[in-house]
This record gives structure tokens, C-alpha cells and sequence, in this order.
């Protein structure tokens, strides 16, 4: 059974082995390439006749658990369906890796890439024919569409058309992915499985009928989409900007059957459906008729060839259409792999001779070619046998094809009443005839007559091996079509139980011609009609037709493509975008008005119960004192706003920190209490620098705030509804999560401190979150301090100015050393702090931040440059390791078999070590690395060292193209514009 | 229920008046209003653990009891750190606009140009005025 599994995975593999390849080994990629598709083909039939019970007479499945638990297995399906297909996929696969080799000719740039590339796509179409579980074929589905964007635009830097078809090509088909998606979910919720095997043994429940319909139609839009069905059959014409491999694998043989694949293989989950017939046989027939209709008047030889693709998949798919099992079908399958088959063989080779037309002759417009038959006689006769296939003469598989069809339809009419049993007969005729005016014009006007010029000029032969594939294929078609028994043999052999018809009846080429039937007559009469459509369009002359405009669906594609960053670009600017200034009030305000409406549906009554209960006259000491606080409160930040000189604002911030720190001890929070007073010790520094920084750089930083009337409003709202928020927001006595951690801090955490349990031990996965959050602020600080202008040569280095110490290092020894006297203090207590942390007020966050500060405190006393040496590394280092040890100390659960973060603890005689205390220290040095590269490029701006002036100027600074104006412009407030916005 | 009247007033005044201050157009108001904002959103969640009138901290010892709850103080405690750690993301992001651009208000960072509002253009003399005012009002 693992034979399958590895047949399937086999390329993937390959997949990721080839790009590897360097040298003159990349240009042989394609040998490497070559035994994949053999192999994974002989692994195929090795499982299909070596076991018992993988035979194609019961279809048996192949089940890998995954992820059980979505109801998504590695499950793969053996039957005639999935076994023709997959055979299908290696076979031509085989022949396409052989034909790339010679296509390619050994001189292709990026072999590797490419043949990496077919490989990946043959694993997908193998996965997705096999699959059994249709989340898993889904999966498969999309990664071909993928490969086949890779595949399609593999010569995107050589032409633009093709990374416009690649384009294209993903969009729509990943488009209908998406609905194929969501119709496998909804028969998932109807059947409860996703496993094919599971779904058919179900029955529908009742009432479901509507669902199943949906599930229909969501489907049918993936598989039309893939096919290239109407209205999706512009992208295919465009993919075919792809290298000729390619399009012959792609676009003829295997992935745009996909479509037809599944709606082969959801034919017994379907086909009972009324609407079965109807859409399957109104779109694929009508595709079928304007893709014939297209072909013939292209003048492009991939064009005729894709539109004529785009004809037999909707012939395809009508004809699953004509076979429901439903009233007014033809019920079970018959000879559908006649059809496929047949097209694989003659439009694969067909694609191939184009492709050696192309790299013969340059050119692919039937206008400018003729007489190649003469230059190329191998690759005549193979265009021939393929063009004859495909108008359905006699002895060519495409015989028999046209033939069964034929006899189909006519079946088909005498099965219902209505317009729609006719339509297939009738578009099947039309279509037929359009494709013999066009295998005919292919023929005639490419290969009879002389060479034209344009042939002339550019000749160059192909070799030999590339056009032995097409050969091989057009023989194939031929000898198929002679020994017909043998195809109808193979018919037979891959038949599905309950799915085709039981026997099938062997036919004879012979006894077609033979026998008079209205099959044969409708035959003849579409010969002679093309064959007399192309004598008149040729005298007409073909240049005067071409395919009008409006027809072509790529075109509003593309309109609708080109739109959307325009559209989006429109809305932007509608929203607001150019003026950043409006975000943040347009946010508050929706966020205030929202709280607002939230307030106004709070029960009355509980704003009675709260008013009484509520005691304005607080008992107890430390309640008058908090009244005290905000009365303190109240008075810094009415300064804060008034004050117009920075200074005094920053003395007013720096009171409320500190009142928010006492807050803190009177809420019983001593660690809070620490951690305010040292980040809000560590903002004010921050800001201090900038200030300095805007001050070295001639900057007035006071008055002129802009109108501030309706920013008051705003505020005035904001701040009701926050204060509004602390009464509403506080939980009863029971309702606490908390108490939990009191009750078991001791015991399950070993440590006294619940906060830092909760921190490292209980909740050690958020703050670990928490720690990564700073390492990204850090990485952002990083980002802007490495950004380097574009235009750098426009600031000229000769020209910097003298660097201006403001704020220059004392140079004071008393100073120095009480500085470095209280770097080492502050480092004792730092680590006292993080000790003891696990049972008393500390932990890591306050250390690092003790330890940071020390730092900070040395970089003004002693010079930045003093400062950093004491560190050995790099602030984002630092931190990045601090992470890094953080999740070690998690790992340490998972290798004794625990839970990922489980601590373990432990004394080492009086002392407490544990797995809490390596994670602290991940936090410890977060934190110190946080401090470090964010707050220090600054400090050294600030200081206007003359090397750190030159590398700024040099990294960032444009200010000498514009010097800055000192004088101070606090202008009179009346000079104020008047203005509504929020500007 | 519990009065913590004296908390939500403390929080309605730093929230507003953080709001009213991050409006502003001038880099520096914001980042003060920012600390503000912290610090009232940092008092909103401590006071989801109730009066602070009853409890004793939520170090456990034994017969200690009543200890208030530690969950609010851990989330409150990285909140704290974080704060600090965008505070500072922020103001090298306005360093850098001034070493880029030589701006230091909002509007200035729109418009190289003259700012319209004459009061709250920071004597930045950065381009050329002539058709400022009228370029950015069509």
C-alpha cells in the first residue's frame, strides 16, 4: 500500500532535489527529471496487480491517519477512474520531460528550476486523481494550479505576456478553487465526511436536497473554472505564453482535465440531481460550440490549438452532462475514456509540433507560414495523424470518438422531450464541422505549398529527438484507431463498478464504415460541409476574419485587474488617506461613541444599586489618601496642558507617573509599583532626549498646538466613558480567576509571590508572547535606524556641520565615580531583585529594567560609548536571546514527556532553583536589550559625538539640504487660522 | 460593589486629557499623551480587582489571608514594560522623521510645504513657500 503513497510523493521529492543540482549538472536537470514519472507510473501498476485486493473490479482505498481529528487522511482511492488518470499524468508526463529535454536542448537557462517545477506539478495531479478524501484532493487541486502559475510563467523576465497569462491563469482557476472548497464543506456537513468512499455509502438525509444542490453548483464552478468552462475559457488561450512543454502537459493532457476529472468522479454523488444535466449540458456544449468558433478564425497556431482545447472540454463536460442517472439520462457512463484519451494523444502531439514550428521557423500565424511539410517531413506526418484525429477521419482514434458521440446524442434526443435533448446533437454537428474547417486550415496553410519568406529567413531544422514524442502520439492515435478493440479493451479495463456500464460492446473501426448507420451518414456530412466551409473562407481570405473584440473575456480580466489598485486607491482617499491626522480621531471616536452606546444600555437599576452603594467618604486612611492623589493628579496634568515650556510639562509628567506608582501600592501591587517608577524614570529619560535631540537640531518645541476645541470634546468624551469603564468593569469578590493562583501559587508553583508565579510559571505562555512583542518593538527601532535614503549621495559628507555637544559628557571626576559606584549598586540590587522575585516583590521585568537604567545612567556620565562596552553585544542580540531562552526553558517540559512550559523546581539546600528562574532570565535580558537599542542611538544624538553626527547625516539626515531656522516661533495665539477639520 | 469613585475620576482625567494630547499635531504632546494613555489603561485593568480598601498583596504566607487578586497585576505588570517599549518604538519613529524631513508636527509631515496653520508650524523653514497655503486646500 505504500507503493501509491510513494508513487505519489515521489516527485515531490524529486521537487526539492533538482533545483539543487548546480552547473553543468542543471542543464541536465531534465535526466534527473526523467525516471520520476517512470517510476511513480510502475509503482502505480505495481499496487494495482501485485496486491490482492487493490483490483480495479472493487475499488478499494489506501488510508494513512493524519489529522483524523479535521477529517483529513492521506487517503487514496484505486479504481479504473483514478488508475486511467493517474496513468494518463505519468505516461505523458514521461514523454514531456523526454520532449523538454530536446525542446530545451540542454541550453535552457534555470533547468533545474523547471524540471523542479514539472515534477511538483506531476506530484500534484497524481495526488489529486488519487485522492480519496476530497479536503486532500482539494489540497492537491490548488498545488497544480500553483506549479502550473510557476510552469506558465517560467519566461516571465523574457516575455510579459507570459507573466500576465500566469496571472490569469491562478486568479481564475483559484477563484473556483475557493467555491470548490466551499461545495466539499457543504458535503462534508450533508454526508459528514469528506472521505469519498464514506460519502457514497451515505444516504442523503431528507431535506438536505437544497444543500446538495449547492454543493452541485459550487463544485461545477471549480471544475469549470479548471476546464477552462464558460465563462471562465479566456484564461487558457492566455496561458499558452507558457514554453511549449508545458502547454502540450498542461493545457492539453492533464491539468485543464482536472475539471472533467472530478466531475467525473462526483458523477455518482450528483448525477441524480435534476440540474445535473441541464448546466453540465448547456455550458459544455455551448463552450464547445465557441471554442470551435474561435479556433477557426485565430491565426495563431497555440491559439487554434488552446480554443479547439477549450471545445473538447466542453464537449467533455456535456457529456457527462447526457449521463445522469437521473430521468431523462443516458445513465451509465460508456466510453468516456475513448474521449479523453483520444484527445490526450492527438492535442498533446499537436502542441508539440507547434512548439518545433515555433522554434523552427519563429513564428506560430498561420498567415505567415507554409510549405513546412518539405522542411520537416517527421514532424509533417505527426501533425498530420493529430489533425486528422482531431477532425474525425477514419482509422484515427478521433474516429471512433466523433463516431460514439454521434451515437450518443442521437440516443440522447429520443430520451426527453425539449429543446435541450436536441442541443447536444445539434452543437455537436456545428462543432464538428468548425474542427474539420480548422484541421484542414492548419494543414493546408502551414504545411502544403512552398516556404514562405518569413519560413525562409529563420530556418533552422529541429533535431531528430524532439520530434519523436509528437511522432510517437500520432502513431498512437492511429494505431488506436485501427485496433479499435484494443481501445474499447481499455475502455473496459478501467471501467468503474456501478458507475459504467457493465459490458461494453467491442468495436470495430471496420464495422463502422461498413455498416450504414446515421452516425456515419452525420460523419460524412460534416466532412464534405467543412471540407466546403474551408474552400469558401478561402477564397474569401482568412486575414479579413479575426475574433471581435467584445468576445474576449481576457480583455475585462485584465480591465478588472488593472482596476483594483486603482479602485483601492480611490477608496483610500475616500476613507481619508493622505491625512494620517485623521486616523487616530476618527478610531476615538468611533471607539468613544461605541462605549457610549454601551453605557446607554446598562440597566437603570444598576446605576441605583451602584449609587447606593456607592460611599464617597472613603473609611480608611489610605482611601483619604488616594482622594489626596487625584486631587495631585488634578493639578499636574491642569499644568501639564496649560504650561507652554516643555520643561514644565515634563515636571507635571513625571508627578502623575508617580502618583499613578503610589496608586499602584495602594491597590496592594508592590511590583507594580516598582515597575512604574522605573519605566516611568526610563520614558521621561526618553523624552528628555528627544527633546535635547530637537534642541542640537534648532527646533522650538513649545507653543503652537493648533486648534484645540473640538480635540477637547473629543478628550472630555474619552475620559467619561474610561472613567465609566472602572465602575462597570470590576467583577464581585467570587468571580476572580486570580484565586485560583493565590490558593495554589505555594504549592503547585513554589513560589510566595503570585504575580510572579502567574508571570513565569502559571501564564508563562502569554508573557512569553509578551517578551516576543518587545523583541519586535526592538526589531521595528531597528528598522528605522538602519533605513537608509535613497538619494544618500544628495548629502554631501564635506559639507557636515560641526557637531554641537549640548548636552556633552561631565567631565568631572567626583561625578564619574559616583556614577560608576552606583552602575555597580544598582547591578546588586538588579540581581537581588531578580532572586527574589519568585517570593517577594521582583522578578525579571523589574531587574532588567534596574539593570538597563544602571546602563542609561552611564551612558550620561561616562559617555554612551563607556556605556555600551560594559555590554558585549547588541541590544537586539540581546533580546533575541532572551526569547531564545525563554522558549528553552519551555522545551525542557516537552523532553521528559511533560507539557510544553511545564516548570520544574527544585532547592538546592536553602536555595530555590528552577526552570521559573531560566525564564525570568529570558525576560531579564529582553528586557536590558529592549532598553538598549531603543533608548541609546538617541542618547548618543543627543550627545552629538562628531562620528555618530557624521553617521547620522550620512544614514538619515537630509536637514543640511535644509537648514533649520533657530528663531523661535511662539507666535501670538491670535494669529490662529480658523479651520473645521482635524487637521 | 465597591467605591473606587476616586480611581475612575483619576482615570477619566489621564484618559481625556491623554486623548486631548495625542490629537495634538505636535510630535512631543503626542508621546506625552501616550504615557497618559498608558498609565490610565494600566489603572482601568488593576482596578478589575476591586476595592483596594480590603486585601493585603498577593504575596502568600502563611496565615496571611485575603491577598487581592494577582491576575490583573501580571497582565498590568507586562502592560507596563510594553508601554514603555512602543513609547519608545514611537519617539525614534518622530527621530527619525526629523533627521529625515526636519518635521516635528503632523502637519508638517504632510506637507513639506508651508503648513496651513501658521501657529502650528514650528519655524521649520524646510521648502519654498510660495503656493503652499493654496496647494493644499484645492
Amino acid at each position: 500500500m505504500f507503493g501509491l503513497i510513494i508513487a505519489i510523493f515521489l516527485p515531490f521529492v524529486a521537487a526539492f532535489l533538482i533545483p539543487l543540482l548546480r552547473g553543468k549538472w542543471e542543464e541536465r536537470a531534465g535526466w534527473f527529471a526523467l525516471p520520476v514519472p517512470f517510476a511513480s507510473l510502475a509503482l502505480i501498476w505495481h499496487t494495482v496487480g501485485a496486491h490482492e485486493g487493490y483490483n480495479l473490479e472493487a475499488p478499494s482505498v489506501v488510508r494513512v491517519a493524519w489529522m483524523t481529528e479535521f477529517g483529513l487522511d492521506l487517503s487514496f482511492r484505486i479504481d479504473g477512474l483514478s488508475i486511467f488518470f493517474a496513468s494518463v499524468v505519468a505516461g505523458v508526463g514521461a514523454l514531456i520531460v523526454l520532449y523538454g529535454l530536446g525542446y530545451f536542448g540542454g541550453h535552457g537557462k534555470r533547468m533545474g528550476r523547471f524540471f523542479a517545477y514539472l515534477c511538483l506539478f506531476m506530484g500534484a495531479m497524481l495526488g489529486t486523481v488519487l485522492s480519496n478524501n476530497l479536503l486532500l484532493l482539494f489540497i492537491f487541486w490548488e498545488l497544480t494550479g500553483l506549479a502550473s502559475f510557476l510552469l506558465i510563467g517560467f519566461q516571465h523576465d523574457e516575455k510579459a505576456e507570459s507573466s500576465r497569462g500566469a496571472r490569469m491563469a491562478l486568479v481564475t482557476t483559484a477563484a473556483g478553487g475557493i467555491a470548490l472548497l466551499a461545495g466539499v464543506v457543504l458535503l462534508r456537513h450533508i454526508y459528514g465526511s469528506f472521505e469519498l468512499d464514506e460519502i457514497l455509502r451515505a444516504t442523503t438525509a431528507p431535506g438536505s436536497e437544497g444543500l446538495l444542490l449547492g454543493a452541485f453548483l459550487l463544485c461545477m464552478l471549480g471544475c469549470f473554472s479548471k476546464s477552462a468552462i464558460f465563462p471562465f475559457h479566456y484564461w487558457l488561450p492566455n496561458a499558452m505564453a507558457a514554453p511549449t512543454p508545458v502547454s502540450a502537459y498542461l493545457h492539453s493532457a492533464t491539468m485543464v482535465k482536472l475539471g472533467v476529472f472530478l466531475v467525473a468522479r462526483l458523477v455518482p454523488v450528483f448525477s441524480e440531481l435534476e440540474a445535473w444535466m441541464p448546466v453540465l449540458t448547456v455550458f459544455g456544449f455551448g463552450t464547445m460550440l465557441l471554442g470551435t468558433g474561435f479556433a477557426v478564425f485565430s491565426h495563431d497556431l497555440k491559439g487554434v490549438l488552446a480554443y479547439s482545447t477549450v471545445a473538447q472540454l466542453g464537449l467533455l463536460i456535456g457529456f457527462y452532462g447526457m449521463h445522469s442517472i437521473g430521468e431523462g439520462g443516458l445513465g451509465r457512463l460508456e466510453w468516456d475514456y475513448i474521449h479523453i484519451l483520444n484527445h490526450s494523444l492527438y492535442k498533446a502531439g499537436l502542441f508539440m509540433v507547434v512548439g518545433i514550428i515555433d522554434h523552427s521557423t519563429g513564428t506560430r500565424d498561420l498567415r505567415k507560414l507554409g510549405g513546412l511539410f518539405r522542411l520537416m517531413p517527421l514532424t509533417g506526418i505527426a501533425a498530420f495523424l493529430g489533425l486528422a484525429s482531431m477532425a474525425g477521419l477514419p482509422f484515427t482514434s478521433g474516429f471512433l470518438s466523433k463516431e460514439l458521440l454521434l451515437k450518443s446524442a442521437l440516443y440522447f434526443t429520443e430520451s426527453g422531450t425539449g429543446a435541450l435533448f436536441f442541443w447536444p446533437i445539434v452543437a455537436l454537428v456545428l462543432a464538428s464541422v468548425l474542427k474539420v474547417v480548422f484541421s484542414i486550415g492548419i494543414f493546408h496553410r502551414a504545411f502544403l505549398g512552398r516556404p514562405t519568406h518569413a519560413v525562409e529567413e529563420h530556418w533552422h531544422a529541429p533535431s531528430v529527438w524532439v520530434q519523436l514524442p509528437p511522432l510517437f502520439l500520432g502513431l498512437s492515435a492511429l494505431a488506436l484507431g485501427i485496433a479499435s478493440g484494443t481501445f474499447s479493451q481499455i475502455n473496459a479495463f478501467f471501467a468503474v463498478p456501478k458507475q459504467h456500464v457493465a459490458d461494453f460492446a467491442t468495436l470495430s473501426v471496420i464495422g463502422m464504415l461498413t455498416h450504414i448507420s446515421a452516425p456515419l451518414l452525420f460523419s460524412i456530412g460534416i466532412v464534405i460541409a467543412g471540407a466546403v466551409i474551408y474552400v469558401v473562407c478561402t477564397r474569401i481570405g482568412w486575414e479579413r476574419f479575426g475574433i471581435s473584440k467584445p468576445l474576449l473575456f481576457e480583455n475585462y480580466f485584465n480591465s478588472g485587474i488593472d482596476g483594483l489598485p486603482y479602485a483601492g486607491k480611490k477608496l483610500t482617499y475616500l476613507i481619508g488617506a493622505g491625512k494620517p491626522s485623521w486616523y487616530i480621531p476618527i478610531t476615538l471616536i468611533v471607539l468613544v461613541s461605541f462605549m457610549a452606546l454601551l453605557l446607554l444600555r446598562v440597566d437603570r437599576e444598576f446605576f441605583a444599586a451602584l449609587s447606593l452603594s456607592m460611599d464617597p467618604l472613603p473609611a480608611a486612611r489610605a482611601g483619604w489618601m488616594r482622594w489626596v492623589l487625584v486631587a495631585v493628579a488634578f493639578v499636574a496634568v491642569g499644568t501639564l496642558l496649560r504650561t507652554s515650556t516643555i520643561l514644565g510639562q515634563l515636571l507635571a509628567l513625571s508627578i502623575v507617573g508617580i502618583v499613578v506608582a503610589v496608586y499602584f501600592v495602594l491597590y496592594h501591587a508592590p511590583d507594580l509599583a516598582l515597575t512604574q517608577i522605573l519605566v516611568e524614570s526610563a520614558s521621561l529619560l526618553l523624552i528628555v532626549l528627544i527633546v535635547f535631540r530637537l534642541r542640537r537640531g534648532g527646533v522650538s518645541i513649545e507653543g503652537g498646538k493648533g486648534p484645540w476645541q473640538w480635540r477637547a470634546v473629543v478628550g472630555v468624551l474619552a475620559g467619561v466613558v474610561a472613567g465609566f469603564m472602572v465602575i462597570l468593569f470590576q467583577s464581585g469578590p467570587d468571580a476572580k480567576i486570580g484565586a485560583y493562583f493565590v490558593k495554589h501559587t505555594n504549592e503547585l508553583a513554589w513560589g510566595a509571590n503570585a504575580v510572579n508565579t502567574v508571570l513565569v510559571d502559571f501564564r508563562g505562555f502569554d508573557t512569553l508572547l509578551e517578551i516576543v512583542v518587545l523583541l519586535i518593538a526592538t526589531l521595528g527601532g531597528l528598522g528605522l535606524l538602519m533605513r537608509r535614503r535613497a538619494d544618500q549621495s544628495a548629502t554631501g559628507l564635506h559639507q557636515r556641520r560641526r557637531a554641537e555637544d549640548l548636552f556633552p559628557v561631565p567631565n568631572n571626576f567626583v561625578l564619574r565615580s559616583a556614577g560608576m559606584v552606583l552602575f555597580i549598586v544598582l547591578n546588586v540590587l538588579s540581581v537581588y531583585f531578580f532572586f527574589r522575585g519568585h517570593n517577594n516583590p521582583g522578578g525579571g521585568f523589574i531587574a532588567g529594567l534596574v539593570c538597563g537604567l544602571s546602563l542609561l545612567l552611564v551612558g550620561f556620565i561616562r559617555g554612551v560609548d563607556r556605556s555600551r562596552a560594559l555590554v558585549p553585544m547588541n541590544g537586539v542580540v540581546l533580546a533575541a536571546i532572551g526569547v531564545g531562552i525563554a522558549i528553552l526553558s519551555g522545551l525542557l517540559g516537552p523532553l521528559a514527556g511533560l507539557p510544553w512550559m511545564y516548570q520544574f523546581h527544585t532547592y538546592l539546600g536553602p536555595i530555590y532553583v528552577g526552570t521559573p528562574l531560566l525564564f525570568d532570565l529570558g525576560v531579564f535580558l529582553t528586557v536590558v536589550g529592549v532598553v538598549l537599542k531603543l533608548v541609546f542611538p538617541l542618547m548618543k544624538s543627543v550627545h552629538g559625538l562628531p562620528a555618530f553626527v557624521a553617521e547620522e547625516e550620512h544614514r538619515y539626515s537630509s536637514i543640511e539640504d535644509e537648514p533649520i531656522d533657530i528663531s523661535h516661533g511662539n507666535r501670538p495665539s491670535g494669529s490662529r487660522h480658523k479651520e473645521g477639520g482635524f487637521h | 460593589l465597591s467605591s473606587q469613585l476616586d480611581t475612575a475620576l483619576l482615570v477619566a482625567l489621564l484618559f481625556g486629557a491623554g486623548v486631548y494630547l495625542v490629537l495634538s499635531r505636535r510630535f512631543l504632546c503626542v508621546l506625552i499623551g501616550f504615557v497618559l494613555l498608558s498609565n490610565a489603561a494600566n489603572l482601568i485593568i488593576l482596578s478589575s480587582s476591586g476595592d483596594p480598601s480590603v486585601g493585603m498583596p498577593p504575596v502568600i504566607r502563611e496565615g496571611v489571608a485575603g491577598a487581592v487578586d494577582p491576575l490583573p497585576q501580571a497582565l498590568v505588570l507586562t502592560a507596563i514594560v510594553i508601554g514603555f517599549g512602543v513609547l519608545a518604538y514611537i519617539t525614534l519613529l518622530f527621530y527619525r522623521m526629523y533627521a529625515d524631513r526636519g518635521v516635528v508636527t503632523a502637519s508638517q509631515a504632510l506637507d513639506t510645504g508651508v503648513s496651513d496653520d501658521p501657529s502650528a508650524a514650528l519655524v521649520c523653514r524646510p521648502v519654498p513657500r510660495s503656493g503652499g497655503k493654496e496647494g493644499r486646500h484645492a
